[in-house]
């Protein structure tokens, strides 16, 4: 279980030369994630969702607030963390003069996943991403679609059990999009701990057991999609972020 | 209005990556372009812009052949490719003159357009600012605002709605229901399906280089006599 | 784990630059590459191998040869330290893969050690290209040992650790104050400038060693002169007296005792450098996931004028150039060193020194007035090699540079915009050397206007010819700046199209030694204005067949 208590990240903006200015970029944030789970993080660009994943990848220290993985924080156990956490930031080609088994077989050892271990984890991932096609080839030469699922099985060579996965299927086609969610959707059910961020509200419906939204730095709705529906008397998550959110995006 | 007359493109011999593709998109219409990664849509869509030359066929815009009248043809089109990450170097506001004058924006109207885009995307007190420091979304609403800015008839968009945070998203598709009303076309490419459920008049649907289908969603239900979501529908059509 | 960590770097700081139709004959460019870079390698080799020998026999004469060595390590040191001030920070904070390594189970020490490897593993590359050739040609001349060739490469290994160790901390110190690393636009333009700085420093001092304008005396003096700052250099830096005297010695005990001393020290150096970089490293770098300021929210000016296209176009062109810390430096820096250098000649050169040049010049130009004004122009067309404008013009563009195939501007008339720039920093260089020149030679006005318009008539042709291969040849698929002004083939273009002017131009003047110099200038003008013509037509005709590589 991932529990994140009463985060807050504070960064300091230089609106001038002299004035400076505190930007709270999460402002007390508090989550369960269980076993099991997929709780989808949810809001518009620059609410904080990427700063906030950051502090659980523990890339970014909070101001205030723990974050703990079944007990154990970032102060005393930050290896034996990091080495059971899947982080996925971003959609860029990166060491793309390698190939993808290069890539994984890369990843695979700097885990420290033993020989064996990493080829069969090496191949159950190409079977269940469907990568076959394309395995032995450059990744500069691969789509988006594909270079996104070789992100997501880069990053899991090591069999984790948190997943922290930052818009996982931004700008991806239908087709990739659904391979990767119906891989989260697996292994959702192989107990893993999935915290996935988006601003896709549609795909939060479809695969979220809870749903978490953010807006300016400030969590302003958590619960089931159901429940946030029936709660803001809505039938589908957009409109029930509208709702909640109305007319504050139009003012600065 | 775009007319893609029997177009072909081969990148490499024998493999047609768009194979005799005839399409027209009329005015007033908001035309979905759909299909997996590699169907074949980016290359239409760089061919119509003319950043590519079709092997066969030729395309027209407002009846200006891209390849004999490029000139009259580009002028009629606005184009918001499906990477944002340009100029990075310039500010906003640079980049938007600097656009203003590309396609001729007349000197008093500037003025009013650039504020009323900006302001309508909520980025216009970010124009003094370099595109570098801009989010992902903020690029894609400043490119966007680019190609608007004079007006075109035409829009084409690639993937305009990746990375658009839900506002934006929300105003970019009135701002196209409103841009058809008027008698002009908006042509785009998406991966969202529901989007195109809900926005387009018409969708053409790409696979493997071949249009698969054309038409109104109501026809596509009809034909494939699937009741499913368009999502299921979609995925059938292209699994073949 | 360090080392595999350092592979995975290496790769990706030397992103190749994948050619954008993977089908093309692969093999077939391959081969006049490797042609033109042996060339090239070979044209530098031979440069070395003259002034190498040059100043190995004047030392000689005065018995004072092991001061060779003394200054090729010098040189080395030196250009490590610079090396490493140009690409520490880029390296260590403005990689892409930051986001990534930060999540993974690894320990600060090993993310340091491995990115400084990258560093160091490019400081190997250069000290054996560019120390080991002077060295071995100094063992081939002085009949050395083995001893001697071992201790060299130990030696040149050894030297770069703490430079760079001491650099990186340095650059670490700095960007851990977060303020400027997010204000990354502003800072990278500082440095630049603060390095630009440090180059002229750099190369004033280098034309202290200029042959062309010393006896062999003088170059003697000079040299034990600069000797001498050798052994200041020892002293400071305790690494460096090290190896240095192992190479003297040529004992093979002292050499095993200097280098055991050498690893000490360096290893101390490591472990301190570890220590403290472990506390400074990831305060920056933190700093840069999120670097990219918002200026002062102003009043956003609007240009209500409508300028000329042309005008605008250029100085999208131009800003786009000066903004980059990269190309700044690679591509419009080299091109203001070599006047710079001009200017430091005047001032470092004694006045007798000055007089001397500048009588038998004037002579010259009463007796020989063509090769002076020629020659004049030859310089101008050798400085223009190093601009790097109109040669990257397009493949800086990267992935957006299909912007130009689709806006309503012709591509002819781009073209040209875009080759404007390289023109413009060339009549930069070319004013400051005719100033120079005007103000060491009694050289008349029309004649310094005559050769300035000839020089640009010759810089426009060798500006579109360079567009035109960016153009068949381009680069568009990279992931940093570097990669594009650094690893790019295209570079040696400006070289080729700038040595066959200076050819044509000694031709020229060879051919009509006895003609007066307007008459040999008028012909010059002549030939380029026809080529600059024909090379237009050719930018018109076939403008969208030269876009075709750009999709």
């Amino acid at each position: 279980m991932i529990k994140v208590d009463k985060v807050k990240k504070k960064f300091i903006k230089y609106k001038s030369k002299t004035e400076k200015e505190e930007f709270l970029a999460n402002s007390n944030i508090s989550f369960e994630a269980n076993d099991g789970e997929i709780v989808g993080i949810l809001g518009p660009n620059g609410a904080g969702k990427t700063t906030l994943l950051r502090i659980t990848a523990g890339i970014l220290e909070p101001t205030e607030g723990t974050v703990t993985f079944d007990g154990l924080n970032y102060k005393d156990n930050e290896i034996e963390i990091k080495q059971n956490i899947a982080y996925l930031s971003g959609n860029t080609k990166l060491y793309d003069t390698l190939s993808v088994y290069e890539l994984l077989k890369m990843c695979s050892d700097i885990y420290g996943v033993e020989k064996e271990k990493a080829e069969k984890r090496i191949k159950e991932l190409t079977k269940i991403l469907n990568m076959e096609g394309f395995l032995y080839g450059k990744i500069a030469n691969l789509s988006t679609g594909q270079t996104q699922r070789v992100n997501i099985a880069r990053c899991l060579v090591h069999n984790p059990k948190y997943y922290i996965l930052d818009e996982a299927t931004t700008g991806l086609d239908i087709i990739s999009s659904q391979i990767i969610l119906d891989f989260i959707k697996e292994e959702k059910k192989k107990g893993k701990t999935i915290l996935y961020s988006t601003h896709y509200m549609e795909e939060a419906e479809n695969i979220c057991d809870k749903v978490i939204m953010i807006n300016k730095g400030v969590v302003i709705k958590t619960g089931t999609p159901d429940e946030i529906k029936r709660d803001t008397n809505t039938t589908n998550l957009r409109d029930s972020f509208f709702s909640l959110v109305g007319g504050v995006s139009n003012e600065e | 209005m775009i007319e893609i007359k029997n177009v072909s493109k081969s990148y490499v011999k024998n493999k047609k990556s768009v194979d005799s593709l005839n399409l027209e998109i009329k005015n007033g219409e908001i035309f979905g372009f759909l299909g997996p990664n590699g169907a074949g849509k980016t290359t239409t869509i760089r061919m119509i812009t003319g950043i590519l030359d079709p092997d066969e066929g030729y395309i027209l815009i407002d009846g200006h052949s891209i390849k004999e009248e490029p000139l009259e043809a580009k002028k009629n089109f606005g184009f918001v490719p499906d990477n944002p990450d340009m100029f990075l170097k310039l500010k906003g506001i640079e980049y938007l003159n600097f656009l203003a004058e590309v396609y001729k924006v007349p000197v008093e109207e500037r003025q009013n357009r650039i504020e009323e885009l900006t302001k309508k995307f909520e980025i216009y007190d970010d124009l003094n600012s370099y595109i570098e420091s801009y989010s992902h979304g903020m690029r894609q609403k400043i490119v966007i605002c680019g190609a608007l800015l004079s007006n075109p008839k035409n829009w084409i968009l690639d993937e305009p709605m990746t990375g658009l945070d839900p506002k934006a998203s929300f105003d970019l598709k009135e701002m196209m229901r409103e841009h058809t009303k008027k008698g002009n076309t908006v042509f785009f490419s998406t991966h969202v399906l529901d989007v195109a459920e809900k926005l387009c008049d018409r969708v053409g649907i790409i696979n493997k280089g071949k249009l698969v289908f054309v038409g109104t969603l109501e026809e596509m239900k009809e034909k494939f006599k699937e009741q499913g979501s368009l999502e299921e529908l979609f995925l059938e059509i292209t699994e073949e | 784990m360090t080392f595999l960590l350092t592979k995975i770097f290496l790769k990706s700081s030397m992103q190749k630059i994948t050619e954008q139709n993977g089908i093309k004959d692969v093999r077939k460019k391959s081969k006049a590459q490797i042609t033109l870079y042996a060339l090239l390698f070979a044209y530098l080799i031979g440069i070395m191998w003259f002034l190498s020998t040059k100043m190995i026999n004047v030392l000689k004469e005065i018995n004072a040869e092991t001061v060779f060595i003394d200054l090729v390590f010098m040189m080395v040191f030196f250009l490590n330290i610079l090396q490493t001030v140009f690409s520490s920070i880029n390296l260590l904070y403005f990689s892409k893969d930051t986001d990534s390594i930060l999540s993974l189970p690894l320990k600060p020490y090993q993310i340091i050690l491995a990115r400084t490897n990258v560093m160091l593993i490019l400081e190997f590359a250069v000290n054996i290209l560019i120390g080991l050739i002077p060295l071995i040609i100094y063992g081939v001349k002085l009949n050395c040992n083995a001893l001697y060739y071992i201790s060299v490469i130990i030696g040149l290994m050894l030297l770069p650790i703490l430079p760079v160790i001491i650099v990186s901390l340095i650059s670490m110190v700095i960007m851990s104050f977060s303020k400027i690393i997010k204000n990354k636009n502003k800072f990278q333009l500082f440095t630049t400038l603060i390095m630009l700085v440090l180059v002229i420093a750099f190369s004033i001092g280098i034309t202290k060693i200029d042959s062309e304008t010393m006896t062999d005396e003088q170059m003697a003096q000079t040299l034990t002169s600069a000797g001498s700052f050798t052994d200041m250099l020892k002293t400071y830096f305790p690494t460096f007296g090290f190896l240095v005297n192992s190479i003297h010695s040529n004992n093979i005990l002292t050499l095993i005792l200097e280098t055991v001393k050498t690893i000490a020290v360096t290893f101390i150096g490591v472990v301190i450098y570890l220590l403290c970089a472990q506390k400074l490293y990831f305060k920056g770098l933190i700093g840069s996931l999120y670097s990219g300021e918002k200026t002062k929210r102003g009043k956003v000016k609007i240009k209500a004028k409508s300028k000329r296209l042309g005008i605008i176009y250029v100085f999208k062109e131009l800003k786009i150039l000066i903004r980059n810390p990269v190309y700044l430096v690679q591509c419009v820096l080299p091109a203001l060193i070599f006047p710079v250098l001009f200017i430091g000649l005047i001032f470092i050169a004694s006045d007798e020194e000055l007089k001397g040049i500048t009588n038998s010049l004037a002579l010259m130009l009463n007796f020989n007035k063509p090769l002076i004004l020629m020659g004049l122009v030859a310089i101008m067309q050798f400085f223009a090699m190093f601009i790097y404008v109109s040669i990257t013009a397009i493949s800086r563009e990267g992935k957006n540079a299909t912007f130009i195939k689709y806006i309503p501007v012709p591509l002819y008339k781009q073209y040209i915009y875009k080759i404007i720039p390289n023109v413009l920093m060339n009549i930069f260089s070319t004013l400051i050397v005719l100033g120079i020149a005007r103000y060491l030679l009694p050289i008349e006005i029309t004649d310094l206007i005559i050769v300035f318009v000839i020089s640009i008539l010759m810089n426009v042709s060798l500006s579109m010819l360079c567009l035109i291969m960016d153009l068949k040849r381009p680069k568009l698929q990279w992931n940093t700046e570097y990669a594009v002004v650094k690893q790019n083939m295209n570079l040696i273009f400006p070289m080729i199209f700038g040595t066959i002017n200076v050819g044509i131009v000694i031709f020229v003047n060879t051919t009509l030694k006895m003609y007066s110099a307007y008459i040999q200038l008028v012909i010059i003008a002549m030939i380029y204005i026809l080529a600059n013509i024909c090379i237009y037509i050719y930018l018109y005709k076939k403008q969208y067949e030269l876009a075709k590589k750009i999709m």
